[in-house]
């Protein structure tokens, strides 16, 4: 009940979902209740006067043989739904079966079955039960359904089997195992449940399906004989050339039934989608609008703080890159938030920056609204991004393309996802170069593309190789050929080692920083691992909920870290000098939708007193760094750590134990 | 010394492609070494992606059975176990994996992962019982039962949802739980929570552990002893502080020298490179470090070198070392302390 009620609440519910249903519903009450109303002896031939229009009397006409039509109407729906529901049920209970000995057994035994469905999909369905419906004297709708079952049931047979071959491999199983499951449990209680979804959406349109196929051939005149159905009305009416003497009546109103019934499944099927793959939903028009309005709302706050970032940026010397007050909002149904809450900072020509915060502060979000690439549900809500003289932010969609790889390049963080793998590698570089210079001869391109790849330690062959020929730290190099072959001015480098292995990740950063080096760009490093960021930047940003906390050179900061977060950050990392102890930090990093007041970090931070919980302190100079929080300029030094609060609490743990168990 | 568990010139090989054009692949190569009965310990095994460590998980879970050689639990093989025997196994050998994502039935509370080994193993008499345990275990790793049960997996952290996956392998009362990159996806910040809590279960509870990572700095933090492969073959093994902090093999060497370090004074671009480059396109049928390797010699091409005994609590498998005596039985738990 409680499941059901929070099913409700979310929003997997949707309006396509609830308009099916409705539709559904109308058409099935109209079936249920009409006979309550109208006296159903009138659909048999010569009951009442043929060939009448609608009237208050016969609300849909009669038709030329003597039948009320709308009596004619209620009788068939339900014959209809009834074949459908069969040939569904019947051919989705086979597909459920095979598909799920198929898949989850394999083996001799899923070749068999799959063969054998295969073969079936390969023979036209309609055609066979065009022959199978025109030789049975007497059709009825249960062998019209059961006939439409045997004919279809591979279709459901095949998604299942599929959904089943992807479950399978999913490390639950395995748990699942280790807990003692036997086989049959794991397939009824691990694998089962994750099928409904499926199974409804297979349901669903399997009826549709029925239900048009039979449809065509009873209005062929090959359907049941003994009863009314959607399909033979139509039939009849084109059997007495309703239409040449426009008797409307008589076939339009099965039509549109059959129409609605159609409407309302699709619409049905369309919402289990959704409710089968949650990470459809919050796409509503009503949040666009929403958006729309907040965007403009957004648009006078940030013209406001662009006035203190003007003063604020007056100051600096000539800086490669400028951020000021940049702001990136996320809204979902759920609610909305601040992914990058008022970042502001600059870049050297030829700086690199490491940015690091743990998972869900901010860091990508950041990268991405640096290069202008926010997605919804993000959306940048304010600030600017000057590279030089040019706001990126307020430039159009066509410049801001020729911008990216000449101006700034991004070195993405999983190499294997950004290569499309059914080209070769030199064609994606000369792709990527062809958009900004157009005017290279093939011969000066393939120049070029090999230099590139030599200078990130490949081969010059690699450019006629396949992604899937390449070692994952070979993608690496190759996405950091294409993103240094123009010689951007600022490269954004998002965690561009995290999947490979430490002595890959070693030769690849090396070669990144080489090529940096020599290009003379500037280059953000984001990152969650301090040892990697210590190596390689000259300066440090450390994100937390979205704020910059502390900034500044890195050997100030690695040295002297102030802001309580930074240190907790440079404490986690394992020593291999000593036997160290376990460090974590107490909590996790607030939700984007739930970001406490004051400072967001005070619910985590050993030294937090009143005024963080209620005040957001501002970045402020303070020993060569800017650092907000409120410990300074009052604290002239960070005292140490409380070991209570911090040694291995995390996510609101109960330390005694653990710490007991460490001394 | 009584083993718990024993992998005795353990090999894995692998089979793929059509019939014509078979390809092998030796995952595990000749790997002998053996977890303590009497003492509780943590070993780790450490190696980098395609060093064979994941299929050594598999053989010491009985998931993957060994091509050659055997996996030994208490003086049986676990080829040939009866059901019940291989029931009695499952429990007391854990697994926990990398994924603390995937390891959940999204359709389930996280309850249903505590619950099921409870009712499976018979853990419990009665319903207040197994509360009970699924409360402790959880307090055990860290968590507050409150807020904990009740929830589906999706709105725990994964730093949560990992611990919960060390209660639910300690509520089954394992004597050796095989943990699998357990921390590899969780933030840094939270690791410390994972491993202490793994710590835990070995110091209070007697139960052991081997560590499979790629990433020597936990492995240094939480392990006794060390085992370091490469290309499915143990190239070196001992005691953990010997072994990363005064590395003997070439490639503990490089994989040591690869660890980025917060030190500022030792960044690596101030170093000489240390880029071995890859040689020629020569296969080796003996030390598969040997392409790679800055001291091959034409020995190392041909055989593989034994494992040499450095010390009291060390084994090397390089001719570098071949002063030493050859290891006993080529068991590197000889080495362990």
């Amino acid at each position: 009940m409680n499941r059901l009620l929070r099913l409700l609440n979310s929003q997997r519910i949707t309006t396509n979902l609830i308009i099916g249903l409705a539709i559904l519903t109308i058409v099935v009450l109209v079936s249920l209740l009409g006979p309550l109303f109208v006296d159903m002896d009138l659909a048999k031939v010569g009951e009442v006067p043929p060939s009448k229009p609608p009237s208050a009397e016969y609300l849909l006409g009669t038709d030329s043989q003597g039948r009320d039509m709308l009596a004619v109407l209620i009788s068939a729906i339900p014959q209809t739904l009834k074949m459908g529901l069969i040939a569904g049920i019947v051919g989705v209970s086979i597909g459920l079966l095979l598909g799920l000995l198929s898949g989850f057994f394999g083996g001799p035994l899923d070749t068999v079955i799959r063969v054998f469905a295969d073969s079936l999909m390969t023979v036209p369905g309609i055609a066979i039960l065009l022959v199978i419906a025109s030789n049975i004297e007497s059709m009825t709708v249960e062998v019209m359904g059961l006939t439409v079952a045997a004919l279809a049931w591979m279709y459901p047979t095949r998604t299942i089997r599929s959904q089943v071959l992807s479950i399978r491999e999913r490390p639950y199983m395995a748990v699942a195992r280790a807990n003692g499951e036997s086989e049959l449990e794991v397939l009824f209680r691990e694998v089962m449940p994750n099928l409904v979804p499926y199974v409804a959406a297979s349901l669903v349109a399997s009826i549709n399906g029925a239900i048009l196929a039979t449809v065509g051939l009873e209005s062929l005149g090959l359907g049941a004989q003994n009863v009314h159905t959607l399909g033979t009305t139509i039939y009849w009416a084109r059997r007495y050339s309703a239409v040449l003497r426009g008797q409307w009546w008589w076939w339009a109103p099965p039509i549109i039934v059959v129409s609605l019934i159609f409407i309302g499944l699709f619409l049905v099927s369309m919402g289990l989608d959704r409710f089968a793959n949650p990470a459809l939903s919050g796409q509503g028009s009503a949040l666009a609008r929403r958006r729309k309005r907040d965007a403009r709302k957004d648009a006078a706050l940030s013209d406001a703080a662009g006035v203190t970032g003007a003063v604020a940026g007056s100051q600096a010397e000539p800086a490669l890159l400028r951020v000021e007050n940049l702001r990136v909002v996320f809204e979902t149904n759920a609610g909305s938030g601040l992914a990058v809450d008022n970042v502001s900072f600059t870049m050297q020509p030829g700086e690199r920056m490491g940015l690091v915060g743990e998972s869900g502060c901010g860091k990508t979000t950041m990268a991405t609204a640096i290069m202008s690439l926010v997605r919804p549900p993000g959306r940048i809500a304010g600030g600017r991004v000057m590279l030089g003289e040019t706001d990126l932010l307020t430039l159009s969609d066509e410049k801001l393309r020729k911008m990216r790889l000449k101006e700034i390049a991004l070195v993405p963080q999983a190499a294997m996802n950004s290569l499309n793998p059914v080209m070769r590698i030199g064609e994606q570089l000369a792709d990527a170069i062809r958009v900004h210079e157009d005017t290279l001869s093939q011969k000066e391109l393939d120049t070029l593309i090999a230099e590139s790849l030599v200078n990130v330690g490949l081969l010059a062959e690699v450019a006629n190789r396949y992604p899937h020929q390449l070692s994952g730290g070979m993608k690496q190099r190759v996405t950091i050929a294409i993103a240094t072959v123009l010689g951007p001015q600022l490269i954004i480098a998002d965690e561009p080692t995290s999947a490979l292995d430490v002595v890959v990740q070693q030769r690849v950063m090396l070669t990144l920083g080489r090529v940096q080096k020599e290009l003379g760009a500037a280059m953000v490093l984001i990152g969650h691992d301090m040892g990697l960021i210590a190596q390689f930047s000259d300066t440090i940003g450390v994100l937390y909920a979205g704020k910059m906390v502390e900034r500044g050179d890195i050997d100030t900061v690695l040295n002297e870290p102030c802001h309580p977060y930074t240190r907790l950050l440079i404490d986690s990392l394992p020593k291999l000098e000593s036997e160290s102890e376990f460090i974590g930090i107490p909590g996790l990093p607030p939700a984007l939708f739930n970001r406490p007041d004051g400072c967001s970090f005070h619910p985590r931070c050993p030294f937090a007193f009143a005024r963080c919980q209620t005040e957001i302190p501002e970045p402020q100079l303070f020993r060569g760094r800017q650092v907000a929080c409120h410990l300074y300029p009052e604290q002239g030094q960070l005292p140490p750590i409380p070991v209570s609060s911090v040694v291995v609490a995390g996510d609101g743990a109960l330390p005694t134990g653990i710490v007991e168990a460490k001394s | 010394m009584t083993e718990l568990l024993k992998v005795s010139n353990a090999s894995k090989i692998f089979h793929d492609g059509p019939i014509w054009r078979r390809e092998t692949t030796v995952a595990v190569d000749n790997i002998s070494f053996s977890i303590a009965d009497d003492r509780p310990t943590i070993t780790g095994v450490v190696g980098e992606s395609g060093s064979g460590k994941t299929t050594l998980a598999l053989l010491l879970l009985g998931y993957a059975s060994p091509s050659k050689g055997e996996v030994v639990y208490r003086g049986q093989n676990l080829a040939a176990m009866s059901k019940q025997e291989r029931f009695e196994f499952r429990r007391v050998v854990q697994p926990i994996f990398q994924d603390p994502f995937a390891a959940f039935n999204p359709f389930y509370r996280v309850d249903h992962v505590l619950q099921i080994p409870i009712e499976r193993f018979g853990l419990a008499s009665s319903e207040e019982e197994a509360e009970q345990l699924i409360h402790d275990a959880l307090q055990l790793v860290g968590l507050r039962p409150a807020e904990t049960l009740g929830r589906f997996p999706h709105q725990l952290s994964g730093g949560q949802r990992q611990r919960i996956m060390v209660a639910r392998a300690l509520l089954c009362r394992p004597q050796l739980i095989i943990a699998d990159e357990p921390v590899s996806m969780v933030d840094a910040s939270l690791r410390a929570t994972i491993l202490a809590s793994l710590q835990t279960l070995n110091r209070d509870l007697g139960i052991s552990i081997v560590y499979i990572t790629h990433d020597l700095t936990t492995a240094h933090q939480v392990c006794d002893n060390i085992i370091v492969m490469y290309g499915g073959q143990v190239v070196e093994a001992g005691a953990v502080g010997k072994v990363i902090r005064d590395p003997h093999h070439p490639y503990t060497q490089l994989l040591v020298s690869s660890i980025p370090l917060m030190d500022r004074s030792k960044r690596w671009e101030n170093q000489e490179s240390p880029e071995p480059t890859e040689q020629k396109g020569r296969v080796s049928v003996g030390c598969k470090f040997a392409p790679r390797c800055s001291h091959a010699e034409e020995r190392c091409w041909i055989a593989p070198p034994p494992l040499y005994q450095t010390d009291a609590t060390r084994a090397v498998a390089c001719v570098l070392y071949d002063d030493n005596p050859v290891l006993a039985q080529h068991d590197v738990s000889g080495v362990f302390r």
